[in-house]
């Protein structure tokens, strides 16, 4: 017994290894000076400023909840804003790599309390821990660690009961509402562990000490948001939908859904395999990773068993309510990791029961697992070196184009009155009022933006200058054009002069992009001028 | 607990399923209907424009002839899956707002090239209403649906790899169950 108990320490010792090994393998190319790969993450360092500074919680401080996509996460940036000042990317990195590490060893954990054999489960913590898109979370700068660790938290303080039954489900309920101020659409786990329940050795009641801090936190935000902006839900919301689906705009549910599985197939072949989905790599990874769930559910290890319930939850949530994967596959960050864990799951139980059968030496077995670690490592390996560089090109892009064009903003006179559509970067350093085009601060704005035509809003707010993302080609209408897409095109009694343009090059926007979808290629600044 | 497993499993399924259903490539409807909504700027400025869209490889001009009789007052955009042609309504074939080769070359053929219909659709009518634009033809008010640019989606087809997924998902099952 405690030889065992010495294997999993050693166990836990290792994947913490492999954990630091693969967050320095991505982080090694990049200055944290340098800042953040989505300009996003800006956006949480002014709704924290703001925090900090004024005590209210959003983006400006006339509006609570304002731009704010995770209150729990900008309350927690703001703490470095009020009382530490660290570089903003190295203290988001510190908090996010404590989360990380703990997740994962979380992991083992539950699978070691599952029952998993110590191959089984060390492997599957340790592919899930390291999958390369999912480290990366740790890097952006975003709420995506502080969601899974919370998620994972409250799976297993639900789920191992232990002495302190009534304790640990009053904990677990706190947990759940960190979770929901964290991003309200995570409250779905509730429902998830309610269904675990019957597994649990758990009462009935123990649900109403996990609803209760959920429900106040629920009812807190809903009243303090509708208050402030007068809609319950949150002010993002409105204005992400138009961002993403602008391009289908009559594309009913069951296509934006199969959409979003479409760019997850991609994502997770060139993200987490470095294959291309056309490759054979990433079926039979999906092949092993959908056998694996079958083991996970049939062995009854309820608590890996919950929190893969709990990913294929979120990404359902998600299919109804916002059907992408986000920036870098950020607004379901348990993906990745499930799927290499779930594809070791699948693996091992294949190559244990064939070896059982054919191969009669244990040390041999021992061999032959080991070869299939390294065999399925290679892939996740030449991943996290390629994040290493689209990071540290993601990085680049931000900095040179976002923060670039923040710092041109600040130099405007102060009479100027700004509205830009990317407010991170330009927000962070431009250090003035901006109107905000796309939607996240005021949702009003909405509807000028789905209309496409913003120019009554900018008479209507006697805007001097105008910062808009654009592709490369300024005539050509990609995702990338705001020009296009906010309607600037369209005939006015005001003109659009340019006045500074600010791009990355191709190499490093596209190497960044592919991985991150961290924005477009250029920033135009532009002064508003009446027609000749 | 067994049903439990089996609804998680046809759930996963479904999802692999819904991906091989995905063709991003293939000519939507949902494009279909929006190239019509986006047309509503030249009808209204006295331009009215249909789409003729086949998805087979056709010649433009067979494909057009199989529209039957032409209304001389439209203009149609016609897109094969080879081919493109604009045959302009009579108030414009005398002075087009661009030439056809022009709108041709930049916004269809390379995404034709790609073997990419919708994004083809959406550029065809984005590179009319753009030449009529800027001719001074029509005011143009409706909400601009963005477009991938050429190359950006390749033609993929997901159903030998969800068989290969299948297959392997059946082995882990049958060796799970010979597993202590």
């Amino acid at each position: 017994m405690g030889e065992k108990q010495a294997q999993w320490k050693w166990a836990h010792g290792l994947l913490l290894l492999l954990q630091a090994s693969a967050l320095y393998c991505i982080a090694r190319l990049t200055s944290f000076e340098h800042g953040f790969p989505l300009d996003d993450a800006w956006i949480h360092q002014v709704v924290g400023r703001t925090f900090a500074e004024t005590g209210v919680l959003g983006y400006t401080s006339e509006r609570f909840g304002s731009a704010a996509t995770s209150l729990a996460w900008a309350a927690i940036v703001a703490a470095n804003h009020a009382w530490l000042g660290m570089q903003p990317a190295l203290f988001a990195f510190l908090v996010n790599a404590i989360l990380f590490i703990g997740t994962g060893q979380l992991w083992l954990a539950m699978l070691h309390r599952d029952g998993a054999p110590l191959s089984l489960a060390f492997g599957s913590a340790a592919f899930a821990a390291t999958a390369s898109n999912f480290v990366w979370f740790t890097l952006s700068g975003m709420e995506s660690m502080l969601l899974v660790f919370l998620s994972t938290l409250a799976i297993w303080l639900w789920t191992e009961p232990g002495e302190h039954r009534q304790l640990r489900a009053w904990a677990c309920g706190i947990t759940l509402a960190l979770l929901f101020l964290t991003r309200p659409e995570a409250g779905a786990l509730l429902g998830v562990l309610a269904l675990a329940l019957p597994w649990t050795r758990r009462a009935w009641r123990d649900l109403i000490a996990i609803a209760a801090p959920c429900f106040v936190a629920v009812a807190l935000y809903a009243w303090t948001m509708a208050e402030a902006t007068g809609d319950a839900r949150p002010s993002t919301l409105e204005g992400r939908r138009i961002m993403w689906f602008q391009d289908v705009p009559t594309a009913g549910p069951v296509e934006l859904a199969e959409r979003m599985l479409a760019m997850w197939a991609e994502r997770l072949a060139e993200h987490a395999l470095a294959v291309s989905s056309d490759g054979l790599l990433f079926w039979i990874v999906l092949g092993l990773g959908l056998g694996g769930a079958f083991v996970v559910f049939q062995r009854r290890w309820i608590r890996f068993g919950t929190l893969l319930l709990w990913g294929v939850t979120h990404i359902a949530v998600y299919m109804v309510l916002l059907p992408t994967t986000g920036h870098g596959g950020r607004y379901q960050p348990l993906t990745p990791a499930l799927f290499l864990g779930l594809g070791w799951v699948g693996a091992w139980t294949v190559v244990s029961a064939l070896s059982a059968r054919f191969v009669p030496s244990p040390r041999a077995r021992v061999v032959t697992l080991v070869g299939l670690a390294v065999l399925m490592g290679a892939p996740t390996a030449r991943s996290l070196l390629a994040w290493s560089h689209a990071h540290h090109d993601a990085v680049a892009h931000i900095w040179d184009t976002e923060v670039a064009m923040g710092r041109e903003v600040a130099s405007l006179p102060r009479s100027a009155t700004v509205a830009s559509f990317d407010i991170g970067g330009i927000g962070y350093f431009g250090r003035r009022e901006l109107i905000d085009l796309g939607a996240l601060v005021d949702a009003s704005l909405v509807t000028a933006m789905r209309d496409s035509n913003v120019w009554p809003l900018l008479r209507a707010r006697r805007v001097t200058h105008v910062v808009v993302p654009e592709g490369f080609a300024h005539d050509f209408p990609d995702p990338w054009n705001f020009f296009w897409r906010l309607g600037l095109h369209k005939g006015s009694t005001s003109r659009l002069v340019p006045l500074e343009t600010i791009a990355s090059s191709e190499a490093v926007w596209k190497r960044g992009v592919e991985a991150t979808l961290h924005g477009a290629p250029v920033q135009v600044l532009y002064r508003v001028e009446p027609q000749p | 607990m067994k049903r439990f497993s089996r609804i998680a499993m046809s759930a996963l399924f479904f999802g692999g399923a819904c991906i091989g259903c995905a063709s991003p490539v293939e000519l939507q409807d949902s494009t279909l209907e929006s190239s019509a909504v986006q047309l509503r700027a030249a009808v209204r400025s006295g331009f009215p424009t249909q789409v003729v869209a086949y998805d087979e490889p056709l010649d433009a001009d067979e494909a057009l002839a199989r529209q039957g009789a032409r209304d001389p007052a439209v203009t149609y955009l016609v897109l094969s899956r080879t081919d493109a042609k604009i045959a302009w309504a009579a108030s414009l074939s005398e002075n087009p707002p661009s030439s056809e080769k022009a709108i041709l070359g930049r916004w269809v053929v390379p995404y034709l090239r790609a073997g990419d219909r919708d994004n083809a659709l959406k550029s065809f009518v984005f590179g009319y209403l753009l030449a009529l634009h800027e001719a001074g033809r029509i005011e143009w008010d409706e909400a601009l649906v963005p477009i991938l640019p050429p190359g950006s989606l390749g033609p993929r087809s997901y159903t030998w790899g969800l068989a290969v997924s299948f297959l392997l998902m059946i082995l882990v099952i049958w060796a799970a169950r010979r597993l202590p």
